[in-house]
């Protein structure tokens, strides 16, 4: 995936027929290559979480290029779609059809999905009976197990009661050392250092720096002054 | 494309009736009762309370209410499809089409139900089954098509303009009154009667009663002249759904 020069830009309504805009990003450059774990580090309202809707082609770019060869791209969304009125199973499959795999793909997959969630024995009752840990376990490990060609991920590693936590961050992280594309966004430092490949900064809406995760996160730490200790989240 | 994501639009359905059914105690029974219950109100009315008791009446009316409320109750649900999944579109990529179809389907299978009751009822009131049942699948087939296409142009178009929903609202109700449901238009003073057979609600509405009742067939020429409206209607609504397929996630960011 290569992007140059990307803008996007949000209209705001003021009054009954006047707009204002204001681009949420400006000028993005950079290439994702095949197989790297890239992150991409940036304060809030730098146009992290548009950048990742741009990736993802939920929305187009008013100016600049995308091009990507992938065939699926998407956001590591927990829970897609949860219907709570309805069983953990269907919203298993429905919510793995939202993010484009088939019915009997899902069908396929809904026993490793099970595992993982360790959710066996409350699997075919409604998820409005789950607590708000089980649905958390449930929507992992349907994210994790639907596995585009292209991952994006916004902050969450992890999730889930302190057990699940551990062992989805696990999965997490295995996947990303592994030769997966993904893009991470992440405000922890050490996430960045210790799983990326390459490290892109983002700074109002334009790349700032494009490098080693050491050097960019060094060379953002360094245009903070007064910064507390990192954020760990 | 768009066809790999019809068995979605499907499932999404199928999940929305099952979360739907799961909210009340008698659930799917609903759907049935439903029907029974909204006919019986337009019963004690007109044919009750009103005294209009021309031959067959009651007959009359419930074809049309079950006709005309698997439109309304379609386009009305379109309307706001879109609004709907907003948060849902903004996590993963959907081609639009998908919301309204799904709500399509719904409602088409709640319009099963509620056509399934009314056979019933015209069998208990004694009709025969004519051999002009055949053209009822054609018909179905056309209101579907009529449903859909206005249901995706709708859907396409609300979220641009939020208050276009008064406006619906409002056309649905005078097309309610004017497409024939509980008087026939040849009631209607002759020089008006071609104006109101521009409605193609009313023209399917017409010609369900026909088969239905009168044991005659439809009449093919506006028949197919609705069908072919309904595609053109359905083309413009896939066309602004693509069109803006990418612009649908960030509209309500006003």
């Amino acid at each position: 995936m290569t992007l140059s020069h990307v803008g996007v830009r949000f209209a705001q309504r003021k009054g009954l027929f006047g707009r204002e805009h204001c681009w949420a990003l400006r000028d993005v450059c950079f290439d994702l290559h095949q197989g790297e774990t890239l992150g991409v580090i940036g304060r809030n309202g730098a146009g992290k979480s548009t950048l990742l809707q741009v990736l993802a082609g939920i929305i187009g770019a008013d100016r600049g290029e995308l091009r990507s060869r992938a065939r699926s791209v998407s956001m590591l969304s927990l829970q897609l779609g949860f219907i709570p009125y309805l069983s953990g199973r269907d919203n298993a499959i429905l919510s793995g059809m939202l993010f484009g795999r088939s019915r009997r793909d899902m069908l396929g997959r809904i026993d490793q999905i099970i595992d993982f969630s360790g959710l066996r024995d409350s699997v075919d009752h409604p998820i409005k009976t789950y607590s708000a840990g089980m649905r958390a376990r449930l929507g992992f490990a349907v994210a994790f197990e639907v596995d585009p060609d292209v991952l994006l991920i916004d902050e969450v590693l992890g999730v889930g009661d302190t057990e699940f936590r551990a062992k989805s961050a696990a999965a997490m992280r295995e996947r990303c050392r592994s030769d997966k594309t993904i893009v991470l966004v992440s405000h922890s430092d050490t996430t960045i250092t210790e799983l990326c490949d390459r490290a892109v900064w983002i700074e109002a809406g334009e790349t700032r720096m494009e490098g080693s995760p050491k050097e960019v996160v060094d060379a953002y730490q360094s245009a903070r002054p007064g910064k507390l200790s990192p954020g760990v989240r | 494309m768009a066809v790999r994501y019809l068995p979605l639009a499907f499932y999404k359905a199928y999940a929305d009736l099952r979360a739907e059914a799961a909210r009340t105690y008698i659930s799917f029974l609903w759907w049935m009762l439903d029907p029974i219950l909204h006919m019986l109100v337009f019963y004690v009315v007109f044919a009750v309370l009103l005294q209009r008791r021309t031959e067959d009446y009651t007959v009359f009316l419930l074809v049309g209410l079950v006709t005309w409320k698997w439109f309304q109750g379609a386009i009305m649900h379109a309307s706001g499809a879109i609004g709907s999944a907003q948060g849902l579109m903004r996590q993963v990529y959907l081609p639009k089409m998908v919301f309204p179809l799904s709500i399509v389907i719904t409602d088409t299978a709640k319009f099963g139900f509620a056509f399934a009751m009314l056979l019933v009822f015209l069998w208990l009131y004694g009709l025969p089954l004519s051999i002009t049942y055949w053209a009822l699948p054609v018909l179905l087939v056309i209101e579907l098509l009529l449903v859909s296409a206005c249901a995706l142009l709708v859907g396409a178009i609300v979220p641009f303009l939020p208050d276009l929903r008064f406006v619906i609202d409002n056309f649905l109700t005078l097309m309610f009154f004017v497409s024939g449901v509980f008087f026939g238009i040849d009631q209607v003073p002759e020089h008006l009667r071609k104006f109101l057979y521009l409605n193609p609600m009313a023209v399917i509405i017409d010609n369900m009663r026909r088969v239905l009742m009168h044991g005659e067939w439809p009449q093919w020429s506006s028949v197919t002249a609705v069908g072919l409206m309904s595609l053109a209607i359905g083309a413009l609504g896939l066309y602004v759904l693509r069109r803006y397929d990418r612009i649908y996630p960030r509209l309500m960011l006003h």
